[in-house]
Order: C-alpha cells, then sequence, then structure tokens
C-alpha cells in the first residue's frame, strides 16, 4: 500500500475537485435511492388507502407532496448524473496533467544516464500505460469503494433512528469488504504482472520479426512462432483466471444485495405486525437497499484491477530520483583548462580505456579517434557528468568534478551526444532550448555556418517550420546539423562533440568546419570520431585504439 | 469480424442465455417479494404458503446470482478462441509475407497488432454482443409479464419502446463520437509527452527541462478543455436515455397510485392490487437496465470495430511476390546455386532483375557487388527462398530454395532474449561449451565472454541491447560456424562496422568458406570483394560479364 502514498499525496492537492466529484456521485445514487423509495411508500400507501376506502371508511392521503417528491428524484438523479460526468471527467483529465508533470519532475531531476540503459520504446511504452493506471485511481477505486461505504453508513443511521431492528438487514453487506478483499489478494499478482509478462512478450515478438530471415533460413520460425502462441496464451490463460474470480465476486456481491433487501423487507413487515412500523415504510426500506445496490456493482472489476494499479504505482516509484539541486560549487562559466589524469573509464566493472592523463588549457581542443565501442562516447558522457563509472581526476577550471555539484558541472557544458533528440516543434523552438533570449537573426546565422540556410529557403516558414516527429521532415543530414547547431549555440565553457557529421558528405563537413570557428575559438572543446577528417581542426589527438 | 464469430457463438450464445435466465429469475424474486409484502400487509396471509413463496423468492436468487456470474464467466472466455486463432493466422501470415514484405512495416507497430489490437476485440464479443442480444429479450420478457399485470402499465412501457432504438442511435452517436474524441486527444495528449519524454536527456543536457515541464502541464491543460467542449455535448446522449428510465419509473409509480386510489376508473386500473403494483414499479428500472449496460459496453465495438478494420487490412494485403510453397522443380542438378532464366518484376511496375542465368557449381565465397538499387538483395532474396522469380526457376542443391536449413546474416541479426550459450545453442541444441567458445574464439568474441564472471551463461538483453552492433553479427556468425550449413547468404555483413569489427567478420568468413561452406555475400565494400573467390557486379538489374 506504500506504493501508493505518493500518488495519494497527489490526489489530495486536489482534495476539493474530489470531493464535489464524490459528491455529485453520491447526489445521484441517493436520488436513484430516494426515487425507488419513495415510489414504493407511495404505491402501498395509496394500496392500503384504496382498501380503507373500499371498506367504507373515511381515509386521507396527501397525494400531492410524494408526487411531487418522485417527480422531483426522477429529475434530480438525471441531472447529478450528468453534471457528474461531466466534472469527474474534467478532474480526470486534470490529475493525468498532474501526475504526468510529478511524474517528469522527478524523471528531469534523474541522472541523465540512467534511462539509457533500457530499451526505450518498451519503457516508455511501460511508463505511458502505467501514467493512465493511476489517473483512473480516484474515479475507479478510491471513490466507488468510499461512497458505497458512506451511502452503506447513511442507511444505517436512518435504519437506527427509525427502526434498529432493521439494522439486521445490513448484515449480508458485511460480507463484501471480504469478498472484495479476496478478490483482490487472489488477482494480485497475476493483474501486476500481466504488464511485465505483455511486454516481455512484445520484445520477444519483435526480436522473431527483426530476425525472421535468420529463422527463416534456418528453418526455427516455426518453433519460434509455436513459442510465441504459447506465452500469448498463458498470457491469455492469467487474464481469464482474473477474470473468472471477479465474475464469482459479481455474483456474490449481487446475492449480498438481493438478501439484504428480502431481510429488509420481511423485518419491516414484522415491525409492521407488531405496530412498530407504518406498512408504507415497511416497504420504503427495502427499496431503498435494493436502489443502494447500484453503489455496490462496479466494486468488484474495480478491486480485480488493485493489482494493476499498486504495480504501476510501484514501477513509476522507482523511476526517476528525488535529489535537491545544490547550487554550490558551480565551474566558472566560459573557457577553462581541462585536466584528466590516471582517467579510467568503466563499464559493468571492467576498464573500457587505459588510464588516461592529459592537460587541455583554456581554448584549447581535443579529438578523441577511436573504433565503435573503444568507449569514446562513455568518456564524453564522463566529461558531461552523466556517466560517473570513472576513476582518476577530472577537472575542469580547477574545480575538481567530484566536488562540483552535478547540476552546476553540467551548466558549463554544451554536449552534442550521437543520439540527441529533436522535438515535435518548430526549427526557432529546437535551437532556442540552447539559448532561450537568441534572437531570429543570431538563429539563422548559426544555422547558415551548419549550411542549412538552402533548406530554410525551402520551407515556407522558414524557421518558424515544425520539424515533424522526431525531426521526421528532415533527413538524418539536415537533423544531424540542427542538432550541431543547437549544441553550438548553447553558451559553455566546454564543448563536447560526438561524430558531429554523421550522415552529412564530406565536401559540406569541410564546409561546415571552417563555418562554425567563431563558435569554436571561444571555448575548449572536446570533440569525438572514427576518423580526424570527419571533425573539426584540432591540436592534440589521442587515439584509444593504439592507447589500448 | 462475422466470420471469425463462429468459434465464439457457442459462448456467446451461452452468455446470453445465462442472462435470460438471470433475467426471469429477477422477475419471479421481484413478484415473489411483492406477493409477500401484499399478502401481509392486505392480511390475507396464510402462514403455510408465505414459507413457501419465501423459499422460492431464495431459490430465485440464489438462481440469479449464480447466472450472473455464470454470464460474467461466459463472457470472459468468449473471444478466447478468436484470438489465439487470429494470433496464429497472423504469424501464419508473417511467415507467408516473408522478410521482404515484413521489412516495410516498422516490427513495433506489428507487434501492436499482433498484442494489442487483437487484444482490443475482447470487449466486442464479451460484452457488446451478448448484451445486444439480452438488450431484446430481456425488455420483452418484462414487458409480457407487465402485460399480463396491467395492460395500460405495459402500454408505457410498449410507447417508450420505439423510442428505444432512437435511444440506442443517440447512445450510439454520443458513445462513437465521445470515443473518438476521447482516443484523439489522447494520442495527441501521449504524443507530446512522449516527445518529451523521449528527449528527456537532451532536455537535461540543455537544462531545460523546468520549460518543458511546464510545457507538458500547458499543453495537456489545452487538450482537456478541448475535450471537455465536445464531452458535454457527448454526454447529453447518455442523460437522455437515463432521464426517459426515470421519468418511466416516476410516471409509473404515479399511475398506479392514482389507480390503486380509485382515481382513474378507465381500463385495468380498477383491478391494480399491492401485488400488481409493487411488482410493476419494481419491474420497471430492471427493463431499462439492459440498455443502459449496452450503452457502457458501447466503446468495446467502436474499439473492436477499428481493430478489426486494421487487422482485416493485414490479413487481406496480399504480400509482394510471395513465397509460393511446394512448386515443382524441374530438372536435376547437381550445382549448389543454379538460376535459370530468372527474373524479377514487382507490382509497381519497378524491375527488380533482368531475365538472369547463374550457376554456382563448388564451394566459394561469392561477392555480388553493385550500386545501390541494382537487386543485389533481390538477388539474395531469390536464392533465399524469400521472393519467388516473375519467371524462371531458381534451384539451390536441385532442389527448392528454401528446401533445407542456410544460413543467413543480414543487417540485423537476432538476437534473443537469453544467455549467449541460449543464443548459440539455437541452431545446435547438442552443442558442448568448448565448441561454443571455439565458434565464439573464431569471431573474436572468446576473450569477451570469458572476462564475464557468468561466461556463457551471461544473459543478453531482449534487442540485443548490451551488445554492439559489431558484436551482434560477430554472435551471429559464430552460430553459422557451429550450423555447418552449406549454404550461406550475407547481405550487407560489414555495413556500419569499424575497420576492426570488419576484419574480423571477414577473418571468420573465409573460415566458413575454408571449412566447405559456400558463401554468398551482397557487398560494396572494398575489403569484401577483395576477400571473394569470384565476383558478380549487378547494374540495373542486370548481371555485368565477370
Amino acid at each position: 500500500m506504500n506504493e501508493l502514498r505518493p500518488w495519494l499525496r497527489l490526489l489530495a492537492a486536489r482534495w476539493q475537485r474530489l470531493v464535489i466529484g464524490g459528491l455529485l456521485i453520491f447526489a445521484t445514487i441517493l436520488a436513484g435511492v430516494g426515487l425507488l423509495a419513495l415510489s414504493g411508500w407511495f404505491i402501498t400507501a395509496t394500496a392500503l388507502t384504496g382498501l380503507l376506502l373500499v371498506a367504507g371508511v373515511a381515509a386521507q392521503l396527501d397525494i400531492y407532496t410524494p408526487g411531487g417528491g418522485i417527480r422531483f428524484f426522477a429529475l434530480a438523479r438525471t441531472v447529478s448524473r450528468y453534471l457528474e460526468r461531466v466534472y469527474n471527467h474534467d478532474t480526470v483529465l486534470r490529475l493525468l496533467a498532474d501526475v504526468r508533470v510529478a511524474l517528469f519532475t522527478r524523471l528531469a531531476l534523474a541522472h541523465p544516464g540512467k534511462t539509457a540503459t533500457k530499451r526505450p520504446a518498451d519503457w516508455l511504452n511501460r511508463l505511458v500505460a502505467d501514467v493512465d493506471a493511476m489517473d483512473t485511481l480516484y474515479l475507479q477505486l478510491i471513490a466507488p469503494s468510499g461512497l458505497a461505504l458512506a451511502g452503506l453508513l447513511l442507511a444505517a443511521f436512518v435504519m437506527a433512528l427509525v427502526a434498529p431492528p432493521l439494522l439486521w438487514s445490513l448484515a449480508p453487506l458485511t460480507m463484501l469488504p471480504m469478498v472484495l478483499y479476496l478478490l483482490a489478494r487472489r488477482t494480485f499478482a497475476p493483474s501486476r504482472n500481466q504488464g511485465e509478462q505483455t511486454e516481455a512478450l512484445r520484445g520477444r515478438f519483435v526480436d522473431a520479426l527483426e530476425g525472421n530471415g535468420e529463422l527463416r533460413a534456418a528453418q526455427l520460425w516455426s518453433p519460434e512462432a509455436i513459442a510465441l502462441l504459447r506465452d500469448s496464451r498463458t498470457l491469455d490463460t492469467t487474464r481469464l483466471l482474473v477474470e473468472q474470480q471477479t465474475a464469482i465476486a459479481n455474483g456474490v456481491s449481487l446475492l449480498a444485495i438481493q438478501l439484504a433487501s428480502l431481510t429488509a423487507m420481511l423485518i419491516g413487515l414484522s415491525l409492521w405486525q407488531s405496530g412498530e412500523l407504518s406498512g408504507p415504510v415497511a416497504l420504503l426500506f427495502t427499496l431503498a437497499v435494493l436502489g443502494l445496490g447500484e453503489a455496490f456493482t462496479g466494486l468488484p472489476a474495480a478491486f480485480s484491477r488493485f493489482g494493476t494499479t499498486l504495480g504501476a504505482a510501484a514501477r513509476l516509484n522507482d523511476e526517476g530520483a528525488i535529489h535537491t539541486p545544490e547550487q554550490a560549487g558551480k565551474p566558472a562559466p566560459g573557457p577553462g583548462p581541462l585536466q584528466l589524469t590516471d582517467f579510467i573509464v568503466e563499464q559493468n566493472g571492467e576498464a573500457l580505456i587505459q588510464p588516461l592523463s592529459l592537460q587541455l588549457p583554456a581554448n584549447g581542443r581535443l579529438a578523441i579517434l577511436g573504433r565503435s565501442g573503444s568507449g569514446k562516447s562513455s568518456l564524453l558522457d564522463c566529461l558531461a557528468g552523466i556517466n560517473h563509472n570513472w576513476r582518476g581526476e577530472l577537472q575542469l577550471s580547477g574545480h575538481s568534478a567530484e566536488s562540483v555539484n552535478i547540476d552546476g558541472w553540467r551548466a558549463n557544458i554544451s554536449y552534442l551526444t550521437q543520439r540527441t533528440h529533436l522535438f515535435n516543434d518548430t526549427i526557432a523552438a529546437n535551437l532556442r532550448m540552447a539559448k532561450p533570449d537568441a534572437t531570429d537573426q543570431d538563429l539563422h546565422r548559426i544555422l547558415d555556418a551548419v549550411a542549412l540556410t538552402p533548406l530554410l529557403e525551402t520551407l515556407p516558414d522558414g524557421i518558424h517550420s515544425m520539424v515533424g516527429e522526431q525531426g521526421r521532415t528532415l533527413s538524418g543530414g539536415e537533423r544531424r546539423r540542427l542538432a550541431l547547431a543547437r549544441a553550438l549555440l548553447r553558451p559553455s565553457g566546454l564543448l563536447l562533440l560526438d561524430e558531429p557529421f554523421t550522415g552529412v558528405d564530406a565536401a559540406t563537413t569541410r564546409r561546415i568546419c571552417t563555418a562554425i570557428e567563431p563558435w569554436l575559438s571561444c571555448r575548449t572543446c572536446v570533440f569525438a570520431g572514427h576518423a580526424v577528417a570527419v571533425l573539426p581542426n584540432t591540436g592534440i589527438y589521442v587515439n584509444l585504439d593504439e592507447y589500448q | 469480424m462475422k466470420q471469425r464469430q463462429r468459434p465464439a457463438l457457442g459462448t456467446i450464445r451461452a452468455a446470453a442465455l445465462a442472462g435470460t435466465l438471470a433475467a426471469a429469475a429477477t422477475i419471479v424474486q421481484l413478484g415473489g417479494m411483492a406477493w409477500v409484502a401484499h399478502q401481509v400487509l392486505t392480511g390475507e396471509q396464510l402462514p403455510g404458503q408465505l414459507l413457501a413463496v419465501i423459499i422460492l423468492v431464495l431459490v430465485a436468487i440464489a438462481v440469479r446470482t449464480s447466472s450472473v456470474a455464470l454470464q460474467n464467466r461466459y463472457a470472459a472466455s468468449a473471444s478466447d478462441q478468436i484470438r489465439m486463432a487470429l494470433r496464429r493466422d497472423l504469424l501464419d501470415h508473417f511467415h507467408r509475407v516473408g522478410p521482404v514484405g515484413l521489412g516495410q512495416s516498422s516490427a513495433g507497430t506489428l507487434a501492436s497488432e499482433w498484442l494489442d489490437q487483437v487484444e482490443a476485440l475482447h470487449g466486442y464479443y464479451a460484452h457488446y454482443l451478448p448484451q445486444m442480444i439480452l438488450s431484446v429479450v430481456v425488455p420483452l420478457l418484462i414487458l409480457v409479464t407487465v402485460l399480463w399485470l396491467d395492460w395500460l402499465a405495459a402500454l408505457f412501457l410498449l410507447l417508450s419502446a420505439p423510442l428505444i432504438p432512437l435511444f440506442m442511435a443517440l447512445v450510439g452517436m454520443g458513445a462513437e463520437k465521445l470515443n473518438q474524441q476521447h482516443m484523439e486527444t489522447l494520442g495527441r495528449l501521449s504524443g507530446h509527452f512522449l516527445d518529451r519524454l523521449r528527449g528527456l536527456s537532451t532536455l537535461q543536457l540543455f537544462d531545460y527541462t523546468g520549460p518543458a515541464t511546464r510545457d507538458i502541464a500547458r499543453a495537456t491543460d489545452e487538450y482537456r478543455q478541448v475535450n471537455m467542449k465536445t464531452l458535454r455535448v457527448a454526454f447529453l446522449s447518455s442523460a437522455v436515455l437515463e432521464f426517459f428510465a426515470s421519468i418511466a419509473i416516476a410516471v409509473i409509480a404515479i399511475y398506479i397510485g392514482f389507480g390503486l386510489l380509485g382515481y382513474i376508473s378507465y381500463g385495468p386500473s380498477t383491478e391494480l392490487t399491492l401485488f400488481s403494483g409493487l411488482f410493476i414499479l419494481l419491474l420497471a428500472p430492471e427493463f431499462y437496465q439492459p440498455l443502459r449496460q449496452l450503452a457502457q459496453h458501447y466503446h468495446d465495438r467502436a474499439t473492436a470495430l477499428g481493430a478489426a478494420a486494421q487487422l482485416r487490412q493485414r490479413l487481406n494485403n496480399a504480400p509482394e511476390a510471395a513465397v509460393v510453397p511446394g512448386r515443382e522443380v524441374a530438372g536435376s542438378s547437381t550445382a549448389v546455386v543454379e538460376l535459370d532464366n530468372v527474373a524479377v518484376s514487382f507490382r509497381d511496375g519497378r524491375t527488380g532483375l533482368e531475365p538472369l542465368s547463374l550457376t554456382i557449381a563448388s564451394p566459394q565465397l561469392v561477392a555480388v557487388s553493385g550500386p545501390s538499387g541494382a537487386g543485389k538483395s533481390t538477388l539474395l532474396h531469390l536464392i533465399a527462398g524469400f521472393l519467388a522469380p516473375t519467371s524462371g526457376v531458381v534451384r539451390v542443391n536441385g532442389e527448392l530454395p528454401d528446401a533445407r536449413p542456410f544460413g543467413w546474416l543480414g543487417q540485423s541479426p537476432f538476437i534473443r532474449q537469453d544467455t549467449w550459450a541460449g543464443n548459440l545453442r539455437m541452431v545446435a541444441p547438442d552443442a558442448t561449451d568448448q565448441e561454443l567458445t571455439d565458434a565464439l574464439d573464431k569471431v573474436g568474441l572468446g576473450e569477451l565472454i570469458r572476462q564475464r564472471p557468468l561466461g556463457l551463461d551471461t544473459p543478453i538483453q531482449e534487442g540485443g541491447a548490451g551488445l554492439s552492433g559489431g558484436q551482434a553479427r560477430r554472435l551471429a556468425t559464430a552460430r553459422l560456424f557451429l550450423a555447418r550449413y552449406p549454404l550461406i547468404l550475407m547481405d550487407e555483413p560489414t555495413a556500419g562496422l569499424d575497420p576492426r569489427s570488419e576484419h574480423c567478420l571477414l577473418e571468420a568468413i573465409r573460415q566458413l568458406r575454408d571449412q566447405g561452406a559456400t558463401i554468398i555475400m551482397a557487398s560494396h565494400h572494398p575489403a569484401v570483394l577483395n576477400a571473394a573467390d569470384r565476383c558478380l557486379t549487378l547494374v540495373d538489374g542486370r548481371l555485368q560479364d565477370e
């Protein structure tokens, strides 16, 4: 249950909306109960009065007040139901925003390198599904169970006031919490694991499809397909188990409600016989209990998903980290000397590179060369402060990386990673991330330097054109150059460029190398690439291949 | 969707039957309760009879609740067979389409169809279809009962009956619109959120997470406002149904009350008793209940229809030049690979390969080069049997191309979420650990695996995460050593590899040839061409002279 705590806190922030929404649901239930109960009372009263009239007894019955009451409840039920749906839907959408913002804030505080190890698409799907599971926490689980309980207490209160023996009729309903608890417990593990099992199967399916040629050639596709079907079958069976348990719980809760209503009638009638209750009131309670049953119908389904919700909460709680950024110990902004002493990058506890010692003066340039997998990117990640798996000494502008808070360290660094992301926004918005106060002229200048002016001329909206999802409207080389422009635009003392010209042809690369000099010359630069030809002019080289 | 329904029909009918039984038991239960109230309150009670009716009511409740449980149980398994059959058919289809056709859709999309869209059909079979039957049968059952009690009250219900299809249409329209709007908004919202999540580390590097967070809040709120405008209208349609259900109860209650008081002297009203009055009142909400439930399940239908349309399109989409199994291969040849006047033209009119004949008589290392789009891959696909020739015959060892297992190494090798050993033993289940290590040594991965504490039992994550591209391809090559295929086809085996990985891979390929395998590689890489025994050049689908 602890898993839910942060999410309950999030809900609590909107307690006013939740209370109003809850009251609207409660009003709907009460109007339904009132409609049935009053109608039952009215029919019984008129029938008994009618009998007296036939027997020649002068009897009187006010038919206008109950008639009006019936009409009121009929209307009230419709109106409150409509308002409830509109209002609560609005609340759910607001909560969705809350959940997303809360999660994103936490993820943003976490260590940038942390998510890199997970397969991003799967992780994202999982995350979005989990977020969706959280925004129904209130409307499907908390509100219905709370209101069912409230209705029960209200009924008990009225019964205790009018005729305490009627309280016995609520006895069958007391088995509901037990049934719901058992249901939640039995379905807990399967519901909780279902999500993860689905994602595992999805991963296996994708692997099999992508390696289809190889499997088919080796005549291994059929066993793989059978294994996939078998796994999907296991998932189906798990789900069937959950639904069957829910079906039984549904039956049991219906049984409880109907037994309660029958008991209410029998007790009411015996109270009438002993003269403690009038006939119409005796039947009023029967129908009220029957009407109250509506508050219980959705509960089994909601409780069978308890495991799903809790699992989602637990996974989301694991994402991100809570750390408070400190501003102390920032390396001085502007270019500074970079110094590495016996610097080793590690991966899974093994050294990825040989110990590296070098000194780069302020405004100096260093190129790191090496084949793929030689540790270039990991080394740059360490310099950027997003990879902490290193030993030795790292200093920037005289500040040791160990003594500086990581946010302060990163604030003075601009880093073009190998797989940088372009947002589904305009070219200008993608660039201004790096420098929010950049003028349009600044943007045009930097775009010109990376040879994107010909592209801009073909776009009707110029720098205000959308780049599409992950920059889809641009070619690979254009995407790379836009990302390079963004990295250059960011004011920083240390500039890190990892394979800056992937997908850019040699002639353009040479042209860009010259054009971006003004952005390079004012800071300390470290480049990484597989050859000197694909990097801007550099003074010092480190070849990681020879180094080994 | 209709023709796929057959296996579910039994379960759907059983669910509807259980639902009908529950409704009948409900009628008996409510009638019994009304009767008991009548007997006691009017003082006509006969103790023996009273007890019998109470027992009847109890039995009815038992039948009703167990029927409801049964209905849900049947519903849960309604789509079981359908989903399994669909998944199997889809896998068969993927197999028929072959690697060439599959390459046209992203694996993620196909996975979503195979898992999520197939799953989306469940609600339609489990809830919507049985409820559809029940929303006709149950009101009819109640109407007949009320007709027997008081035809005027039945008339009230009947009068609202023609409105029911209208309600359903209204509800349907509302639900569809609601569903569509909801899905669209969620889709766009998720898109925005997903985009920011994907780029999270970029945002962090640029110190831009604060503005991005505000942006998420703003976008979500904007979509909420737009969405709510439509929802306010869409919810009205279900409010109408709710309204009529409430009003019907109110009208019937007041009519019965007045009738019982003797204010209405017309028709059957004079014969109303507490029993019949109460019974009718209790039945009135049940008359509308199935419809209200149908409205709740309406979105199941919309979702399922969308999914079904997508799946139908997938299954009907005949693959380009699909492989036709079991075709006769005339002639007997001992050549490893023999292409006899083979040509390929694609459906869109493009010519893949001009008629060409080619014989590879004995084991050797063959390189196929040529500019991109010249037909190198098409040629490999033909020999692999992934693609059927438009004309001509392909023979491998005198048989159909895929009659026997052979080796295939594409750019993205198949790596399973398993250990290193598991990934290697896929093709050679009986190989010893020593043989596995030897194979890894041949591709230069032996050292890597010896360094790991778990050795061959080191797990590889799904999608080969934790392996570089070069390592994954070398692992797949190690498999070729273990399987000892007589024929190995490779499509750009060295693309995107650094020189050292490339050298390692070429060395391994030469060793494979020395072991007596025929290897055909499509590549334009000079190092690969230098290593080959024989070079074929393709230009515009035509084989140049060697």
